[in-house]
């Protein structure tokens, strides 16, 4: 008999890039090269799973921006000649290395994983690998949960309570649209929780969301379960709690896994090491050296010096640490389901990028885990948030703590110096557009093609873009700092033309077409609506 | 130095044409290059790209106008990106591609779609799988390449007078503001010159922490003097888990605060644990987890497997949910037998008291209709013992027979926490304790759950007399005295050991007297 669970959570988020303006955009290869590592490899995993019979339960949050660029054609062709490419670089490589016997092994498997890869992505799932989770979570092996239309980061959104609204309602929305069902739960971006947000998140028929440690440990009033069961927020939505001894084992760089000796070396790819006449056709045709993913080494140790990656090597120790963490939770849910009513429950929350992208052999080790919890014990079971609160409808109520999963636990990463200044014009331009839409609320009910509609919809579009926490969370980490300038003053720019012109009654028809091109996130959707007064189902009290 | 130099490709990198003054370090990092290598190299480079630069540079403003009528023409345009994109350093250092400007790129039949689909943009509705296949083509017809997009210097200001607060963390505040030029004329109008000139530009903090703030009944204020030329601040603070509303406006020497805007609330974080333990428990009806639609692939023989898969997995499920019948009927009555439905004002009231400012926000659907174990009498919700419950829980919890454990495990939680929800009502102060358990439950409720059960549990009552000036502690916690010196307490009483410590002190502080007891409680459910 099972004394617990164990909630691997897996928070997969990429900002909205798209440049279909340039042929080659840079920032677009953070995608394709997630798509390769991660997303595919973590599919892989899982059906192969599936076909093996074995019982599984993951949970993971598709963000509404990675779903868009997911679905999106022209991304999903540029992601095909992307791959195409690198199947060249690979075949080149296997020519390369044909009289290095320890790196020839390695470029066979690149050559194997990038086919197989195009093999998943064009004949499976006919370029839409978002089929592939849903169909997963279909199954009953994968919940999916949504998260905040662009991943605004809340806690500083809300000083305009609409901006949040919207914000939330167009995730759930855009979740249903593409999942064909509500969703049950939502990761908020960041982790970042403020007492009140909830409320908003049951207008959105929200069930569940996710907070750090300490936004349980310090609830009001305390919990008596601590961050192992959840609790209700007063809006009755419940609030699980990250664990912090799993998440250190997968996280800390000294201890956790991911900085093996065995595993692969991030840090030296080809893309950066050979020969500049040979990698040039692919790496960016102006000439910029960029990743690959084609990597060599492993990390060896704190050294410059690298041994050659050996993939049995790794895979054994992958194996090991699934073993290790497996052990650990089951330790761990020992003696905690010594002390509590119920099933203990432990939520082991990452970036769903960390596998595969990172930690190259993260996926792998996702496999090892479910493979070991599902036939080498009986202690733990892997469960979704929606299976617990089914099995466990009563628990605590508490007002968790606002908080988030950045750097020292609150807000300090997303107001700091660098990035400021950008509050001031996404506040004036969220109140700007609350106005708007109220004011040309009558607009709303026209035919697609009204001007003013489509003008206000756009409108929507530049602000919950401009509010993503990606730009501000660069512009704090100081790398690409000047495409994160870019793209907030781009889309506020773009919104107060938009703004001017629609009060004075002039919106040029060209330029509105140009820009629902080039910034078309959620172009099926009806964006401003969110913004509009009446449209709540909310009703205040006095 | 490898990092460096990253950095220096990355401020070169493409040579964007932003308008962001570089960070020091980055600026500084500047001055080195342009100093040392790349400098000579760049000059050498444009003057090569020069030439082809001027070359193409007519064919772009002739045309630039009709461009997006006849994309023909636009194609024409392409050789404009690369010579631009020359000028930048960083490209500088491979020059090869501009040599041969992209003229090959696309061959010419992609035309005729180029006009269809820029048909369809105009019409507003977008073609994806065209829009895809033909990518290259329409971005031509953008013309403009993202890092040369219309100026983009934001406004300074939006004439528009406001303050917000934003927390940064328990301890910290960041304010920013606005004075609109109205504001300040309408100042010169009220105020003379002379006012002005005296007075100061304060930002005032009001602490409103659990108050409802009217505008007069602050817990405390205090000023920042910020002067008439910063628009924001990062305030620090000495404490966490405060409210603030904040007020900017003039100072004057008189000592009058003209505020000029008024800010939004902003709660910091307590950086602790509740002191508040009291525990109420809440039950949410939850739709069934169980796949939506049975998932069927291609070959008969998967689809079979699947579905008796996920058929398992659901039984399973209830067996340990409910515990089969036996059971689920106890649990059910167990879960009834305390439950007290609560409504939206119950929530809100309770929302109100952890804190005040969010009176406002709350709200929850009339349908859905929480219900948690626990008691509440005339507006107050029931405590447990103050100080370390948690501990003294997982106490008796560890002496407990497993017998009882596996029940409680077939049963489900909501046994537990009836217990110890129900008891814990009896521990908030002996006085108002003389009502029953199930006192409070509606009569319909009482009647609905006409099933047979059968249940027993324990309180205990601890009762003694000492001089009515001494003091008795149980514990760690003061135990009150009525007027004739006697005090009488009432616990849940539960499997496994509960120790009783008391201790009295007298009057004058000289005498000591201990009593040390405890109850063993051990069920045996015969089932």
């Amino acid at each position: 008999m099972h004394k617990g669970y164990l909630c691997l959570v897996l928070h997969a988020h990429l900002p909205y890039v798209r440049h279909p303006e340039e042929e080659y955009f840079l920032e677009e290869n953070w995608l394709y090269e997630a798509i390769t590592e991660t997303y595919i490899p973590l599919i892989q995993a899982f059906e192969r799973l599936i076909d093996d019979g074995v019982d599984f339960r993951v949970t993971m949050s598709l963000t509404p921006t990675l779903v868009s660029m997911l679905q999106d054609p022209l991304l999903q062709s540029r992601y095909v000649r992307h791959l195409d490419k690198l199947i060249e670089l690979s075949e080149k490589e296997l020519e390369r290395t044909g009289y290095q016997p320890a790196f020839h092994g390695v470029a066979l498997m690149y050559n194997r994983r990038l086919n197989e890869s195009k093999d998943i992505f064009i004949k499976k799932y006919k370029s839409d690998i978002v089929k592939a989770f849903k169909k997963f979570q279909d199954m009953g092996y994968l919940e999916i949960i949504t998260c905040a239309a662009t991943h605004g980061f809340l806690p500083l959104l809300n000083v305009n309570e609409s901006d949040v609204r919207a914000q939330i309602h167009i995730g759930a929305d855009h979740y249903t649209k593409t999942f064909g069902r509500r969703p049950r739960g939502i990761w908020l971006p960041e982790c970042g929780y403020y007492p009140g947000v909830d409320n908003i998140l049951k207008e959105a028929g929200i069930k569940f969301f996710f907070v750090d440690s300490h936004g349980i440990l310090n609830a009001d009033p305390a919990p008596r379960y601590s961050v192992y069961a959840p609790v209700y927020c007063p809006s009755g939505v419940a609030a699980f709690a990250r664990d912090w001894e799993s998440s250190k084992q997968v996280w800390s760089s000294k201890e956790g896994y991911p900085g093996d000796a065995n595993y692969r070396e991030y840090y030296k790819d080809i893309g950066y090491e050979l020969d500049y006449d040979y990698i040039k056709p692919y790496i960016h045709p102006s000439g910029i050296r960029v990743n690959t993913g084609l990597k060599y080494w492993r990390i060896t140790g704190n050294t410059d010096h690298k041994e050659p990656y050996i993939p049995d090597l790794a895979k054994e120790k992958a194996a090991e640490h699934a073993g290790n963490f497996m052990f650990n939770r089951e330790k761990q849910i020992e003696h905690l389901a010594y002390h509590m009513d119920r099933k203990p429950i432990i939520i082991s929350p990452y970036d769903a990028e960390l596998f595969g992208h990172w930690w190259f052999e993260g996926p792998m080790w996702i496999e090892f885990l479910a493979r070991k919890i599902c036939y080498d014990q009986k202690k733990i079971r892997m469960i979704t948030p929606s299976e617990y609160l089914y099995e466990y409808p009563t628990n605590q109520m508490a007002l968790p703590s606002a908080s988030s999963w950045g750097h020292q636990g609150y807000n300090d990463f997303w107001v700091d110096g660098t990035n400021d200044w950008i509050y001031r014009h996404l506040h004036t331009a969220g109140q700007k557009m609350a106005d708007l839409a109220n004011k040309f609320s009558a607009h709303m009910a026209k035919s697609n093609r009204s001007i003013y509609k489509r003008a206000l919809n756009q409108a929507a579009r530049e602000i919950v873009m401009s509010q993503a926490s990606d730009w501000a969370f660069i512009m704090k980490t100081g790398t690409m700092v000047p495409y994160a300038h870019k793209k907030t003053k781009m889309h506020i720019t773009r919104f107060n033309r938009l703004y001017n012109d629609m009060l004075k009654k002039k919106v040029d028809p060209e330029w509105l077409s140009q820009i629902e091109y080039q910034d078309n996130i959620f172009h099926d959707m009806d964006c401003a609506k969110y913004y509009l007064k009446k449209g709540r189902k909310h009703v205040r009290h006095n | 130095m490898a990092k460096r130099r990253k950095l220096i490709k990355r401020v070169y990198e493409r040579g964007r044409e932003t308008t962001v003054i570089p960070s020091k370090r980055k600026r500084s990092l500047i001055k080195v290059l342009k100093k040392k290598t790349v400098k000579a190299k760049v000059s050498r480079i444009l003057k090569k790209v020069k030439s082809v630069r001027r070359v193409v540079k007519k064919p772009v403003r002739a045309k630039k106008q009709t461009a997006a009528k006849k994309p023909v023409i636009v194609k024409k345009l392409i050789p404009v990106r690369k010579p631009v994109l020359i000028k930048k350093p960083a490209l500088a250092k491979k020059p090869a591609p501009a040599k041969k400007p992209i003229l090959v790129k696309k061959p010419a039949p992609a035309v005729k779609k180029v006009v269809l689909i820029e048909k369809r943009k105009s019409s507003g509705i977008l073609n994806h799988q065209e829009a895809s296949s033909k990518a290259g083509a329409i971005t031509q017809a953008i013309k403009r390449s993202f890092y040369r997009e219309e100026t983009i210097e934001l406004p300074a200001a939006y004439d528009r007078t406001r303050l917000a607060l934003m927390v940064k963390g328990p301890y910290a505040i960041y304010a920013y503001w606005e004075i609109a030029k109205d504001a300040v004329s309408h100042l010169r109008k009220t105020f003379s010159d002379d006012e002005i000139r005296n007075s100061k530009m304060i930002l005032r903090m009001y602490d409103i922490t659990l108050i409802d703030f009217n505008g007069f009944n602050a817990n405390r204020w205090f000023d920042i003097e910020v002067g008439y030329h910063i628009n924001n601040w990062y305030i620090n603070l000495w404490s966490d888990g405060v409210s603030y509303l904040g007020e900017i406006g003039l100072l004057f020497k008189n000592g009058k605060f003209h505020p000029l805007a008024r800010s939004n609330y902003a709660t910091t974080p307590r950086l602790t644990h509740s002191a508040r333990t009291e525990q109420i428990w809440m039950k949410v009806e939850q739709a069934s987890p169980a796949p939506s639609t049975e998932y069927a692939t291609e070959s008969g023989s998967k689809n079979i497997f699947y579905q008796s898969e996920t058929s398992t997995r659901t039984e399973t499920h209830s067996k340990h949910t409910a515990g089969g019948k036996k059971s689920a009927a106890k649990s059910d009555v167990q879960k009834k037998r305390r439950t007290i439905y609560i409504t939206d004002e119950d929530i809100r009231q309770f929302y109100a008291r952890l804190s005040p400012l969010l009176r406002d926000i709350i709200t929850s659907k009339a349908s859905l209709r929480p219900a948690r174990p626990a008691r509440m009498r005339g507006g107050k919700y029931a405590f447990m013992l103050e100080g370390d419950d948690n501990e003294s829980y997982l106490n008796a919890l560890a002496r407990r027979h497993w017998k009882y454990f596996i029940r409680r495990m077939r049963t489900g939680a909501s046994e537990e926490n009836v217990l110890f929800g129900g008891a814990s009502e009896s521990l908030v102060s002996s006085d108002t304790l003389q009502r029953g358990a199930s006192e409070n439950i509606p009569l319909e409720e009482k009647i609905k759950q006409r099933k047979f059960f059968f249940e027993v549990n324990t309180e205990l009552i601890v009762y003694g007399r000492t001089e009515p000036d001494a003091e008795v502690w149980l514990g760690e916690k003061k135990v009150s005295l009525r007027s004739d010196g006697t005090f009488s307490m009432r616990f849940a009483l539960p499997d496994g050991k509960v120790p009783l410590e008391f201790t009295a002190i007298s009057n004058d502080k000289l005498e000591e007297r201990k009593i040390n007891t405890y109850v063993d409680r051990d069920t045996d459910y015969c089932i």
